[in-house]
């Protein structure tokens, strides 16, 4: 038992982000609001880019910025620098989606006066488009 | 200096996102057509030179992107598979563009007819760089490029059902990509790698040392649902046929074609580049992908023969075909998995002349899509009536048609296998009675005269614009070829399947 | 919905979600959109309260199956912060100990991503770009996205706006303005060399412009940026990034030396390729942030 509590507290940074990714997909797919969907599509790719940055950490050692250059820069001093430029390029990718999707709700939002989906699938069943 | 066709995959990828970004600036949305075509048939010419020169060589060679050498950097990757592949999307893009190009100069508000144009250019750039990457992250990013711009395709005729089918869409896709990444940051965590080559060395090895079993079979689960769910595999079909039957023409044809293809040509890639065909097999998401398709292929047919508006029909049909290919890669093995390549290349020609058809036919109706209005619409727009007729009869799967290669290729494939081979039969002979009853009929009323008692208003014939002619004959020329010269097109697919 | 409903847990929850207690989805009031609201029946609208807590229960159970599989996972996965995970194997290794050989930069991330993955960065910097194209598609004013009412509206705010001085916050805003494009500069030219890089950069400096139209109306930003200046900044900066891309790819695919001149390491002129890549990916967000802002607010450039 303590040994599966000692598992957790060590991968506590991944549990909080399966956590909120499972909280991102819920309100993703099921929530009917649209600004609700879109908050969990950022809550979930937020979850994704702790998890990178979580698997690039490596204890007692620094960001990868050399500000000594006296000695050739020694692995035993970085993190592996490989997920941060993964989560650099990601960020870029969900702001740029959040930014479309925002717009596209503001359009259906002037076209049907509400943000709920399935208010506006009834709507639309019902023929008053 | 390496040989100049190698370069030919780095420089189609760049200069279709080049074109798009120069697009962006041009006023008029016939010179942004004009930019379009004119790049996108100049990279088919070069990659049939690319594919001529990689074919008698048998070579499959990787390409570094920056100033180090393997495992330091992007890479790209391309042998016979991948430069046929992209041979047959930049045709069927070329075709289908051009073959909706009325509908998209009507549909789409003059001022932003060249962004339309924008996404084609990237849509198509991204579908390269799926076919041709041998980075899993470069994947991802030009994944999401192509969800953008798939969703801008269908919001692009701007009115009240197309921007709900987009958002639907766009929800659906965006918790695809989601477990897609979630899946690829768990492979990274347990094997370090990007390149596809490296991943795979390390998962063989995690696979003999059975070392991180549980996270492994979860993220190929997670990998393959992502996609699954971007290439609407049943039961999250559900947003596909409001997004392709409502959109314009060419955007349908595009969506339909080609988009759908893009992520089952990267779950090929994650099958056997990445993970290896055996490790695969073991982890048992094969079987889960058999059955869905096969359930895919019966439900979209189901739903098709309910439905009465002519796009949507073809729609389900979709849903119903993607379902083949899926079959064919759930079963496992060579054969099968060339199957359901072919079965891509074919529905890849066949479902753009359907839809550029449907769309001549509804206009030569008065612009309405439901079947009762198409009654006659044969005779109004001839063309348009034997493109349906070929494309219909191809999918239920007439010989000499492309559809019946596909389904000869996949039962033969299932002749060898245990209870894969009863599912996989019994999916195909009820999927092809179903495709009949419900193309079969579409046929008949589009070739049958009014009767006397009906109010049908009497319509003119309607005489196909150039365009039209050469996209529908191209396309089904296409499907006749893939009929006809099946054991030559199924050759060369195993010959740069093996190499994969 | 009867009054026994309104318990205080439910209350909460509607807190928590930050709704009001109300029975009915209605749709908000906008001044502007008041127009044409649907009907609803009260029958219709039970069956979709119904279907809506059936896909509520469904969604909590199909929830918190992903997480256990997950959780599982995680379990499973390499220990947090071990040195000796399979993460760090000889291609970090290769980006730490060589990266400023190769690439010039103090910034091991940001050389990296502009150099060994390069190709993903350009993938990256097209994402934004067809982002506002696609939010230039769905707002910009045409005739199927505005109503007169909407324009008399927009015209309304602009006067009261403009008469509207606020002292404060006016000569809040001028201090802040030249801080902030300072600090957009900054952190963008000096990207190769400490935390920063284009994308920070220019939101920053995109941020400082939204700043400065919020205060003193889009007409006043529209002297010195207009939609031909927005244009052409976007499309000449992604031009010069891809040209650069591919010399770089071209030059290095065929082993050709590539003649750039990496400079020395912690120099403000030096690293190759990142800092002008820095500035013009800068440019590009910065452009592309106001753009977003203005197409949300006015429809326009």
């Amino acid at each position: 038992m303590s040994e599966l509590f000692s598992t957790l507290w060590t991968q506590r940074f991944m549990i909080t982000a399966v956590l909120l990714f499972c909280i991102g997909a819920f309100s993703l797919v099921f929530n009917p609001n649209l600004i609700k969907k879109l908050i969990g599509f950022d809550l979930m790719d937020g979850a994704i880019y702790l998890m990178l940055t979580s698997a690039g950490y490596i204890r007692g050692r620094v960001a990868p910025i050399v500000t000594d250059f006296s000695a050739a820069p020694s692995v035993e001093t970085y993190i592996n620098p490989i997920p941060t430029g993964l989560v650099l390029t990601g960020i870029v990718v969900s702001v740029s989606v959040t930014a479309f999707a925002l717009a596209l709700v503001v359009r259906i939002y002037q076209k049907y006066h509400t943000v709920y989906l399935d208010v506006i699938m009834a709507t639309m069943k019902k023929g008053v488009d | 200096m390496l040989p100049y066709y190698q370069h030919i995959p780095f420089f189609s990828i760049v200069l279709l996102m080049i074109c798009g970004i120069l697009t962006s600036v041009v006023r008029s949305g016939r010179v942004a057509l004009r930019i379009h075509l004119g790049a996108v048939l100049a990279l088919l010419g070069a990659n049939l030179v690319l594919l001529a020169n990689v074919l008698p060589r048998q070579e499959r060679f990787t390409y570094a992107l920056g100033i180090v050498s393997h495992p330091y950097g992007n890479e790209l990757v391309c042998g016979p598979l991948e430069a046929t592949l992209a041979v047959a999307f930049l045709l069927v893009m070329a075709m289908s563009v051009l073959g909706g190009r009325d509908g998209v100069f009507e549909d789409v508000e003059p001022g932003k007819q060249n962004l339309y144009f924008v996404m084609c250019d990237l849509i198509m750039a991204s579908l390269l760089a799926m076919i041709y990457t041998n980075d899993a992250f470069t994947a991802y990013v030009f994944i999401e490029i192509n969800t953008i711009a798939a969703c801008a395709l269908v919001m692009a005729k701007d009115s009240g059902a197309t921007l709900v089918a987009t958002i639907r869409y766009l929800m659906m896709s965006l918790l695809g990509s989601g477990l897609f990444l979630l899946g690829l940051t768990f492979l990274y965590h347990i094997t370090g790698h990007l390149l596809i080559i490296d991943i795979h060395d390390q998962v063989q090895q995690l696979a003999a040392t059975g070392a991180y079993q549980i996270p492994l079979t979860v993220l190929m689960g997670m990998m393959a649902l992502g996609l699954g769910l971007k290439s609407a595999l049943f039961p999250n079909h559900t947003w596909l046929p409001d997004a392709h039957g409502s959109a314009t023409t060419a955007s349908s044809a595009i969506l339909s074609g080609l988009v759908l293809k893009g992520y089952v040509v990267l779950l090929i890639k994650c099958i056997f580049c990445i993970f290896g065909e055996e490790v695969f097999a073991a982890s048992h998401v094969g079987d889960v992908l058999l059955v869905m398709g096969a359930l895919a292929m019966v439900v979209g047919s189901v739903k098709a023969i309910q439905e009465t508006h002519i796009k949507r029909m073809i729609a389900y049909s979709t849903v119903a075909q993607i379902g083949y290919i899926y079959l064919g890669l759930g079963m496992g093995g060579a054969a099968a998995a060339v199957a359901a390549i072919y079965q891509m290349l074919v529905h890849a020609f066949t479902k753009p002349m359907l839809f550029l058809c449907a769309g001549e036919l509804a206009e030569a109706s008065g612009h309405r899509k439901q079947m009762y209005y198409l009654r006659g619409a044969g005779h109004r727009a001839k063309l348009a009536g034997v493109g349906f007729t070929v494309g219909g009869l191809s999918m239920i799967g007439l010989p000499l048609l492309g559809g019946f290669a596909v389904k000869f290729y996949l039962a033969d494939a299932a002749l060898s296998g245990s209870w894969k081979m009863w599912v996989a039969l019994a999916a195909l002979a009820v999927s092809s009675v179903l495709n009949a009853l419900y193309y079969l009929p579409a046929i008949i009323q589009i070739w049958s005269k009014a009767q006397p008692g009906e109010n049908l208003p009497q319509l003119p014939v309607k005489r196909p614009s150039l365009a039209f002619v050469v996209a529908v004959l191209v396309l089904g020329a296409g499907t006749v070829l893939l009929g006809v010269c099946c054991s030559g097109t199924g050759a060369l697919l195993s010959l740069g399947l093996s190499l994969l | 919905m009867s009054r026994s409903d309104r318990s205080g847990w439910r209350k909460f929850c509607a807190w928590v979600d930050g709704e009001e207690w109300c029975a009915a989805p209605s749709a908000p009031q906008h001044p502007v959109s008041a127009g044409r609201e649907p009907e609803r029946e009260v029958s219709a609208f039970e069956a979709y309260q119904q279907s809506r807590r059936l896909m509520q229960a469904v969604g909590a159970l199909f929830c918190i199956t992903l997480a256990v599989v997950l959780a599982l996972v995680v379990v499973h996965l390499p220990p947090f912060g071990d040195p000796a995970n399979p993460t760090n194997n000889e291609v970090s290794r290769r980006y730490i100990e060589q990266g400023i050989e190769e690439t010039g930069s103090a910034n091991l991330v940001g050389g990296m991503i502009l150099s060994y993955r390069v190709f993903d960065t350009f993938g990256e910097s097209s994402v934004l770009f067809l982002a506002a194209s696609c939010v230039t598609i769905l707002l910009r004013r045409d005739r199927k996205n505005t109503t007169p009412q909407a324009l008399r509206q927009m015209a309304h705010e602009e006067r009261t706006d403009r008469k509207d001085k606020d002292v404060v916050l006016r000569t809040a805003v001028l201090l802040l303005m030249p801080v902030s494009i300072m600090v957009g500069f900054y952190v963008m030219l000096f990207g190769h060399l400490s935390p920063g890089g284009g994308f920070s950069g220019g939101s920053i400096l995109g941020g400082g412009m939204v700043l400065y139209a919020r205060t003193f109306g889009s007409k006043s930003v529209q002297r010195f940026f207009n939609e031909h200046i927005y244009h052409l900044v976007k499309v000449v900066c992604l031009m010069c990034y891809g040209l650069i891309l591919i010399y770089y790819v071209f030059t290095g695919a065929n082993g050709l030396n590539n003649h750039i001149w990496l400079g020395i390491p912690g120099h403000i002129l030096s690293s190759g390729i990142i800092m002008p890549i820095n500035v013009l990916v800068g440019f590009e967000v910065a452009c592309t942030i106001y753009a977003f802002y203005a197409l949300f607010s006015e429809g326009e450039v």
